[in-house]
């Protein structure tokens, strides 16, 4: 025994923001948000009315209230009167099936309740055992179309809901040209389609700018004088040209994306993968140029590398030097001081001895009339010299 | 969806009755309808001129504002005014931060009918130039200071 109609739940979920109306409603039910009859109206503390979910989209933008623009919060929305809801309920609306041909209109509020169990045109699940497919309400009391049969024509399993469009396509039987009404078999229609003396093409230079149009068979007489037709070799030419230069030109691009890369080494596999992403004509290319690039990349880093490390070497030799000059220095410093003070004793002791000398002289071959005054002097002069001499001696 | 279907009961309410001064040039789809407007006392500065108003709605629309431009296009040009920019952009709070759902085109077309009526300034904002040179046509990405309210 088949299913009663009733236990057959569609499970079509029915949008009532789409709902048409059977009448159009009085202004004062429509929100001023989405200005449809209000849906699960709410009302905001300064008593303006919303559906509940335009307000709530409202106030996320900006928490004021649209029509007078004080200052709101999802806190001050709360539900209607419910007078208000069962107004805006109560309204007439048209079945959502209507496009399939449902002609019923009933209350707002009993729409759902319609699509679930009533309506003829609602999707259900088919009858059969087994069956996952879809149908109408008004079909389901049928046979199952979603099981296969043989075409008649050509003998191959179609499902039953498909057999009409198939019966366009199926080999065995003829369609009618859509321009020029004549019949031909299927497999034959594409063919005639092509040549189809009465479709209404564009002219060969449309795509150069062309926007003439016509019957195939008047085309002929608009191509002899079309000036676009009759630049169509030197505007195809340009085309091929700019379109190798294209190619040229991303080849281009890749090499120098590849020789002059945004980042060295660290980063190179990144680079080369997304460079490899973009390409996709010249991919060849690109690997030998990568396998290339990366040998060229690893004996540049080494030599970097044993740049580096020869630098530091250098540095570090510099260090030494300067720390070796610096103590050489201070040595021969030392020395210096040590060679001065010793040649200061020997002028001394030669300044005493050259002193003596003179005295020795002076004391021999001297007048006695000057002996005195010269005696005096050089008494002086023997004091001052034994004096210094006594000096270096100390020294 | 919800832009579409506010738009359509919009568009409808337009074609069946409008303000003076204000007439629907295109409307072909949901995206973008453009309208003309027309200041009609005497202000020498609009007489007898009409101005095309490029209207571009995002899928958001009405919780989010219209993208509203002055457009040069059928011999309409682009009103002078302080607050109008002559790439046709205009500074205008209402359509920026002031924005509100309830508003609709006629309201919008309405607000800056009376702000060229109310206009007696023959300029251009300041730095039209180099506002113009940066090559800005979508007022959505501007920061507008709204610090006039003379007119």
């Amino acid at each position: 025994m088949a299913p009663s109609r009733s236990t057959r739940i569609s499970l079509q979920s029915v949008d009532l923001r789409a709902l048409d109306y059977l009448t159009s409603p009085s202004a004062n039910l429509l929100c001023p948000i989405c200005h449809s009859p209000l849906i699960t109206p709410v009302q905001t503390r300064c008593l303006h009315t919303f559906c509940s979910a335009c307000i709530s989209l409202s106030l996320e933008r900006s928490l004021t209230c649209p029509v007078d623009r004080k200052p709101l919060n999802h806190d001050d929305v709360t539900p209607a009167p419910i007078m208000i809801a069962n107004l805006v309920n109560d309204l007439m609306v048209l079945c959502p099936n209507r496009d399939k041909g449902c002609t019923s209109s009933c209350a707002r509020w009993l729409v759902e309740s319609h699509v679930r169990e009533d309506c003829e045109y609602a999707a259900v699940k088919c009858a059969k055992e087994g069956c996952d497919g879809m149908v109408e309400r008004k079909e389901a009391e049928g046979e199952c179309v979603h099981e296969e049969v043989e075409c008649a024509f050509c003998e191959q399993a179609v499902r039953k809901l498909d057999i009409e469009s198939h019966y366009k396509e199926c080999p065995k039987l003829d369609s009618d040209c859509r321009h020029c009404s004549k019949s031909f078999p299927n497999p034959e229609l594409s063919a005639h389609k092509l040549v189809c003396p009465e479709e209404v093409i564009d002219c060969a230079a449309s795509h150069f700018g062309c926007s003439y149009s016509s019957r195939r068979s008047e085309l002929d007489e608009h191509l002899s004088h079309c000036h676009f037709v009759a630049l169509t070799p030197i505007l195809q030419l340009h085309t091929e040209r700019i379109e190798t230069l294209e190619l040229e030109n991303k080849a281009i691009r890749q090499k120098l994306d590849i020789l002059v890369p945004p980042r060295p080494l660290p980063s190179q596999s990144g680079t080369s993968s997304a460079a490899n992403d973009s390409s996709s004509s010249g991919r060849d290319m690109t690997s030998e140029m990568q396998d290339y690039t990366y040998h060229l990349y690893s004996e540049y880093e080494q030599l970097r590398s044993d740049v580096e490390r020869l630098n530091a070497q250098i540095r570090e030799l510099d260090v030494k030097q300067d720390m070796a000059r610096f103590n050489e220095g201070l040595r021969y410093n030392d020395e210096m001081t040590g060679v001065r003070s010793a040649i200061n004793g020997l002028r001394m002791q030669l300044h005493w001895l050259v002193a003596s000398r003179r005295e020795n002289a002076t004391g021999g071959a001297g007048a006695a009339g000057a002996r005195s005054v010269a005696g005096s002097s050089a008494g002086g002069d023997g004091r001052r010299m034994s004096d210094s001499a006594r000096q270096v001696v100390k020294l | 969806m919800f832009a579409q279907k506010r738009l359509g009961k919009e568009l409808s309410n337009i074609h069946k009755s409008l303000p003076p001064g204000i007439s629907i040039a295109s409307a072909s789809d949901f995206t973008n309808w453009k309208m003309d407007i027309q200041v009609l006392d005497t202000n020498p500065l609009y007489a007898d001129q009409i101005y095309r108003l490029n209207f571009k709605f995002s899928g958001s629309y009405p919780i989010e504002a219209p993208e509203v431009t002055f457009i040069k296009e059928d011999g309409r040009d682009i009103p002078m005014h302080p607050h109008i920019y002559s790439n046709g952009v205009i500074c205008l709070d209402l359509l920026g931060t002031n924005w509100s759902p309830v508003q609709n085109v006629e309201s919008v077309c309405m607000s800056i009918q009376s702000m060229l009526t109310s206009n007696t300034k023959n300029e251009r904002p300041p730095g039209d130039d180099t506002f113009v040179r940066s090559g800005y046509r979508s007022p959505r990405n501007i920061n507008f200071v709204y610090d006039d309210n003379t007119v």
